[in-house]
């Protein structure tokens, strides 16, 4: 049976044994590829790499600013943690995920940051019955995924670091400091970080934000922001690159079409910046539409045309997913994206039957 | 080198005009310039400087000069139009001339030519290309700085002078013939280009090796704007990769001293050091600004910066980070809080990288006082002791001096001097005795550093200003002082026109920025002709002093005109009458006509925007210094000139400041009504309503033949696009303040 999702290690498999094969650049100790193609993984390479007598073509995984991805992979060979920070949506968790994959081969070594997390959960636990019966032995230590990735030189993703409490946030300082974690409980016992062992952590800004984090934790972390995409051209070939797999993966067999890309990049783009393509002012949202939730809305929209529709393309139909999107916002944002669908789009429906296709689903909006 | 490459075509060492590409401000086209220059040995360099400002420019290449930078008050703010500077290019091959006694001419337009309100920087254009936005997605460039960086910034370590040509030309053709093909070469630029090239053609018959020294995107159509050029082949990667040769041991000495501006102050650390110091230098300046805003930056984030940087370049493939590794790693390891808290601090990083504007130096520099010649000359005057003293200049020679000294201190605004009273009355042509008393404060002057503009880039205050002194006493003297000499002892009669002439170009080019420099170098050849002074006689001394007074004064004065006119308005008008009124009760040494010539001369060599010309002669009609039929002309010559708004703009600072103008001057009423009956109703109001208040309170409307017009439009419905409410109640404001209702 097919997966919803394949872990980033199982998916790019081939073509992370074909880096690896090919890897020629110094690397860090316990690293499966060099920073340079690590690099090469995440931001894709021109260059088809030979491996058991294929060629392997790397391709673009994550769209944004090279130079992010560069000051991340940076950070991770320091001394410090990577603490990814940016609005909801922009594609940090992915970059994590790509990251571990590709310097460590395991995207799984993962904590999800959240108000129940208790030191146990960085740290370890104890399983209670075993220590009874047994006695103080390491086989009674119930490792978490700090514990683990000191123990085995590798990296730990910590997702929404800030969503958890403070004083759970800081048990973190004495680990990234000395890399040493202690186990009184059994005989003292001392886990010392290996090489390798090193933290990405993500923060949105909207929520709690990092200034929610104690100065000593921050000191730990080297911060890199990532932006939301501002390019037309970048934005479509991200939603092309995601939204494609993931219905052949869900075998809704409907081919995307580029103009419909290009009008829901368009709009995205444009509510995000407060401006349209061509520079004319609009209404700004409070709230930030990222480029997953224009992901979110194609998705829905040949989902939607695949199994109600008969495949048939309506564009009207994307305006009914923006209002599900619309509806977590309040109602100001509403307003202003209604606003942008009376002048904009309107003015484009005149001379654009795409755009009038579109408009014709306004009354979603009302 | 292929016989068909782009360094074979420009700078063939046997051409006889040669055309040399720079970038501006960078260090690495400075090098390549330096070794270039000694390879082709050219018997004239010819330089992208306004023409005319030759002799000027000789005087900042002596060593001693300290590095100024130009600009012109009118550019936009943040536009520098010359960079002057130990590591300019230019600056490079001027030295190059002055030291092996060759010629060397500027080739720009001139001052008075360029239309400075059209100016446009031609790294505009490169950044807007097409060819620039290709070539930076193959490179995986950010901007054009970053390219530049990379491969010819830190990459000029080991290419050859031919190679390094060769691949810039290679990309500027590809620039220029963009830009040629879609037409967006800007008009200004095709004119200061045709100039350039005909200044080039004057001298092409006279020398017979030329070195034409350009921005780069002029460098490409001044030999021939229509070669061919093949787009194919346009980005060569080969290049991208080549590394450029070390042979720098004479850098650290070209380029020694000057810190600050713009990306240059990076590359200039980056060329000095040749090792990890321009960084750790970095990282230095960055933490004294953000220590201003209290941010704490401990030695464990200094470490991370340092060793993020280095890493970053590695990734980059860059042989020694760049600007952008730097910043991208200082934006990793120091920032800890939300976005907008970033961008102050990146604000904090422009500012130590780069100043508050181009072309300036960053307040962080230190900033040293003439405190030596300061504290010897009250000590030569005896000074040093006292805490006051009463002069009586016109009747005691000894007074005169020590007089002009500390009027020139209290122009500098020290603090040292402060007049306390004077008692003198000024007549026509008449000096009247008089004696002036002087609060000293020889103590002050380690605080008054702020005050003068004088700055000493080295590392220490004593040796650099040390130096400076010695050579201010035993050098050669100035070039454009000696000319004033010269005159003054050879009684040529035009030698205030001499000084004015010179002043204005001074002025024009150093009003907003080193004008201090300047005037040290003034003071320099006055105080040679001082140590001379057994040769003068003591009227001749007393006159160069008084013409010396007149330069302080004038150019200090008209500075703040300058300064402020593009700004503020009112600030335009209560400068003009703080000049005034500052040069009719100080000015006590001077001819006062002469003093009113070099004020006209001045204010009509473009020093100023139309509106405080106007403003100016307007004050000066008012005490009849001026005849009428001069603002005439004046007015007409600006009609056929510029445009209408312009000329509203002299009219009205005319009448703003000179109503009376309209009651003793015909012509002037016959000309207003000529003007008005040309105005449409779209550009009426700016000009109509002003007048109409004015013409109203002291006029009457019944002169006016456009009476039912003016009413129509001005009591109207104010539609028209030009009509501004606020600049009317400044107006009015400012009137009321003179107890004059409007």
């Amino acid at each position: 049976m097919m997966l919803i999702k394949d872990l980033a290690e199982v998916k790019y498999k081939e073509e992370l044994d074909a880096l690896i094969a090919n890897d020629t650049y110094n690397k860090p100790e316990n690293w499966k590829l060099s920073p340079q193609k690590v690099l090469e993984f995440i931001c894709g390479s021109n260059t088809k790499y030979q491996y058991q007598g294929k060629a392997y073509e790397i391709k673009k995984k994550w769209y944004g600013n090279k130079e992010v991805v560069e000051a991340a992979v940076i950070t991770l060979t320091t001394d410090r943690g990577l603490l990814l920070v940016g609005i909801p949506g922009t594609g940090k968790t992915l970059l994590s995920e790509l990251l571990s994959a590709a310097i460590c081969g395991d995207s799984t070594n993962t904590i999800q940051g959240m108000q129940g997390l208790t030191i146990e959960d960085i740290k370890y636990s104890l399983n209670y019955n075993m220590l009874l019966t047994k006695g103080p032995s390491l086989e009674c230590i119930i490792k978490s995924p700090i514990y683990s990735g000191m123990e085995s030189g590798k990296l730990v993703r910590f997702e929404e670091l800030t969503r958890s409490l403070l004083p759970i946030q800081d048990s973190l300082i004495s680990i990234m400091s000395d890399k040493v974690l202690m186990v009184p409980e059994i005989h003292n016992h001392l886990v010392q970080g290996k090489r390798g062992f090193n933290i990405i952590a993500t923060s949105n800004t909207l929520d709690k934000g990092v200034n929610e984090m104690s100065h000593a934790l921050k000191r730990r972390f080297n911060f890199v922001e990532i932006p939301t995409i501002s390019s037309l051209l970048e934005e479509i070939s991200m939603l092309t690159s995601q939204v494609q797999p993931f219905l052949t993966q869900n075998q809704i067999d409907i081919t995307i079409k580029e103009d419909i890309t290009k009008l829901i990049a368009t709009i995205f783009l444009e509510l995000r910046d407060g401006k349209t393509i061509d520079g004319s002012p609009i209404e700004e949202l409070n709230n930030s539409v990222s480029s997953a939730d224009g992901i979110g809305i194609m998705k829905n929209y040949y989902s939607e045309l695949y199994y109600y529709n008969n495949k048939k393309e309506s564009p009207a139909l994307i305006v009914k997913h923006i209002k599900s999107l619309l509806n977590r916002f309040p109602e100001g944002d509403q307003k202003a994206v209604l606003g942008y669908f009376n002048t904009i789009v309107k003015n484009r429906s005149k001379q654009d039957e795409l755009w009038a296709a579109l408009y014709k689903g306004i009354s979603y909006l009302k | 080198m292929k016989e068909n490459s782009h360094f074979n075509y420009f700078c063939n060492y046997n051409s006889p005009v040669v055309y040399f590409p720079i970038r501006h401000d960078s260090p690495a086209s400075c090098l390549i310039l330096s070794q270039y220059i000694k390879q082709y040995q050219p018997d004239l360099i010819l330089v992208e400087f306004s023409h005319g400002i030759e002799l000027l420019l000789t005087q900042l290449t002596k060593n001693t000069t300290f590095p100024v930078c130009i600009t012109l008050s009118e550019i936009k703010k943040g536009n520098s139009l010359y960079l002057i500077s130990d590591y300019s290019p230019e600056m490079v091959s001027i030295k190059y001339a002055v030291d092996h006694k060759i010629e060397f001419e500027c080739i720009d337009v001139p001052p008075f030519l360029l239309s400075t309100t059209n100016y446009t920087e031609t790294e505009e254009n490169i950044l807007t290309n097409k060819y620039t936005q290709q070539l930076l997605k193959e490179t995986s460039c950010r901007n054009y700085d970053e390219w530049w960086a990379k491969y010819f910034e830190v990459g000029v370590d080991n290419i050859k002078i031919e190679d390094y040509i060769d691949q810039f030309y290679h990309h500027l053709k590809a620039i220029r013939d963009f830009d040629e093909m879609n037409q967006s070469v800007d008009l200004n630029i095709i004119e200061r280009e045709s100039y350039m090239r005909f200044r080039i053609n004057e001298n092409s018959l006279k020398y017979k090796r030329i070195l034409v020294v350009t921005g780069g995107y002029h460098s490409v159509a001044l030999k021939d704007k229509n070669s061919n050029f093949n787009i194919a082949n346009s980005f060569n990667t080969s290049y991208l990769k080549a590394i450029i040769p070390a042979s720098m041991k004479d850098y650290h000495t070209i380029y020694q001293g000057m810190l600050g501006m713009r990306h240059t102050n990076f590359y200039y650390h980056f060329h000095t050091f040749r090792n990890d110091h321009y960084i750790i230098r970095m990282i230095a300046e960055f933490n004294s600004q953000l220590k201003k805003n209290n941010t704490l930056i401990t030695a464990a984030d200094e470490l991370m910066v340092y060793e993020v940087t280095y890493k970053l370049a590695q990734l980059r493939g860059n042989k020694y980070p760049t600007l952008y590794d730097y910043i991208d790693a200082v934006k990793t390891s120091f920032f800890k809080t939300d976005i907008i808290m970033n961008d102050i601090y990146l604000e904090s990083l422009e500012a130590s990288l780069v100043g508050s504007k181009i072309g300036t130096v960053p307040e962080s520099y230190k900033v040293y006082p003439i405190i030596e010649d300061i504290m010897n000359t009250f000590k030569r005057f005896g000074l040093h002791n006292l805490s006051s003293i009463t002069l009586h200049p016109t009747s005691k020679t000894k007074d005169l001096e020590i007089s002009r000294f500390l009027n020139q201190l209290s122009v500098f605004e020290t603090g040292l001097a402060v007049k306390k009273s004077k008692e003198s009355v000024y007549e026509f042509n008449v000096l009247i005795p008089h004696s002036e008393s002087w609060k000293l404060n020889a103590n002050k002057v380690i605080e008054t550093s702020q005050l003068l503009t004088l700055v000493n880039y080295g590392e220490s205050l004593n040796s650099g200003y040390k130096n400076f002194i010695k050579f201010k006493l035993k050098s050669e003297l100035k070039q454009f002082p000696y000319l004033l000499y010269n005159s003054i002892l050879s009684g040529e009669t035009n030698v205030t026109q001499l000084i004015l002439d010179e002043t204005a170009v001074l002025i024009k080019y150093f009003a907003t920025i080193d004008l201090m420099v300047i005037i040290n170098i003034l003071l320099q050849g006055i105080n040679e002709k001082e140590i001379l002074g057994e040769t003068l006689s003591s009227k001749l001394l007393e006159k160069s002093f008084l013409i010396y007074d007149f330069i302080v004064q004038t150019m200090y004065a008209t500075s703040n005109i300058v300064y402020k006119s593009n700004t503020d308005y009112k600030n335009t008008i209560h400068a003009f009458l703080k000049l005034y009124k500052y040069l009719s009760k100080n000015a006590y040494l001077l001819d006062k006509q002469k003093l009113i010539d070099g004020l006209l001369f001045i204010l009509d060599s473009d020093t100023t925007n139309n509106l405080s010309l106007g403003i100016s002669l307007g004050v000066l009609l008012m005490d009849e210094y001026v005849e009428h039929k001069k603002f005439v002309e004046k007015m007409q010559m600006i009609r056929i000139s510029n445009t209408k708004e312009e000329l509203y703009d002299f009219i009205l600072g005319v009448i703003t400041v000179n109503h009376r103008i309209l009651t003793h001057n015909d012509e002037m009423i016959i000309y207003i009504n000529q003007l008005l009956s040309e105005l449409s109703d779209d550009e009426f109001g700016y000009f109509a309503y002003f007048l109409r208040s004015i013409i109203k309170r002291f006029l009457g409307e019944e002169k006016l033949q456009l009476k039912s017009r003016i009413k129509t439009v001005v009591f109207g419905k104010h539609q028209n696009t030009n009509y501004n409410p606020l600049i009317e109640k400044e107006i009015i404001q400012i009137f009321r303040t003179w107890g004059i209702e409007l």
